[in-house]
């Protein structure tokens, strides 16, 4: 059985954790940006038809409502993003050192 | 002693990884992909635009009044309730779950909207955006899903 380098694993599984979350914020981040930028103008445009009597306050509260909604809806992907991020930052830091850790062992584990 | 100690912890820590590494050979932490439901958000989401559309063009008309659509509401109430059953079945799906909750209660507001009468088309614009925005953040989702963690 061949010596496991702990600090030099953890290093590779670290790197490989970093990489992984970063890409996958790279990736959500306009995303969200996109989306708050759309859920204020939404509210702009309520607020405005509001202003110009073009709807009622009961309408508006509705409109609000729906738009909160949509915006929970983002959130939620949002997090779920976040959660498959994690996921892939684990397993990334995992397949880093599968080769090594089995190598060492002697027979395949990972 | 102290080396002693040291030496436990360390087998310990190798233990502990090595565990963790064989126990895991793949690590999911949310539900997996379901194809039903990802059919079913965008087979919803057509309705959905449909009935924007034709609103829009029939708007001043009989056409666009609430008691000629009744029936949109009706099917759109069984549509997701048919998704929320079958998300609720699923494990370790509680986003998709409150993301469902979250959209039948969209639609519950738009019909009281929809009962109180729509005059202009511009009203039509938030609605419209954030359907679009609901749809697509569940349909970003079940396409992340289907990728997996990777």
């Amino acid at each position: 059985m061949k010596p496991i380098h702990f600090p030099e694993l953890i290093q590779d599984m670290l790197t490989a954790a970093r990489d992984s979350l970063t890409s996958h914020w790279k990736e959500a981040a306009p995303y969200a940006e996109k989306e708050m930028n759309a859920f204020a103008e939404n509210i702009r445009l309520i607020a405005k038809l509001k202003l110009e009597g073009k709807i009622s306050l009961e309408q508006a509260k509705l409109h609000v409502e729906i738009q909160k909604n949509a915006m929970r809806i983002v959130l939620l992907t949002i997090e779920g993003l976040g959660i498959l991020a994690v996921e892939a930052a684990i397993n990334a830091a995992i397949d880093a050192v599968r080769t090594t850790v089995n190598k060492a062992i002697g027979w395949t584990l990972l | 002693m102290k080396l002693t100690v040291r030496f436990r912890s360390y087998r310990l820590a190798m233990g502990l990884l090595l565990f963790c590494l064989s126990s895991c050979q793949s690590v999911r932490l949310i539900s997996s992909y379901d194809e039903i439901t990802d059919k079913a958000v965008t087979a919803f989401q057509e309705k959905v635009s449909r009935f924007f559309i034709k609103i829009d063009r029939n708007l001043g008309t009989e056409n666009a009044a609430y008691q000629k659509n009744k029936s949109f509401y009706e099917d759109a109430g069984v549509d997701l309730n048919t998704l929320q059953i079958r998300t609720d079945a699923i494990d370790n799906n509680q986003i998709v779950q409150k993301q469902v909750a979250a959209l039948q209660q969209m639609m519950q507001d738009l019909e009281k909207l929809h009962q109180l009468g729509f005059n202009s088309h511009e009203e039509l614009i938030p609605l419209r955006n954030g359907f679009n925005s609901a749809f697509t953040a569940l349909t970003k989702l079940q396409l992340a899903l289907k990728r997996g963690g990777k």
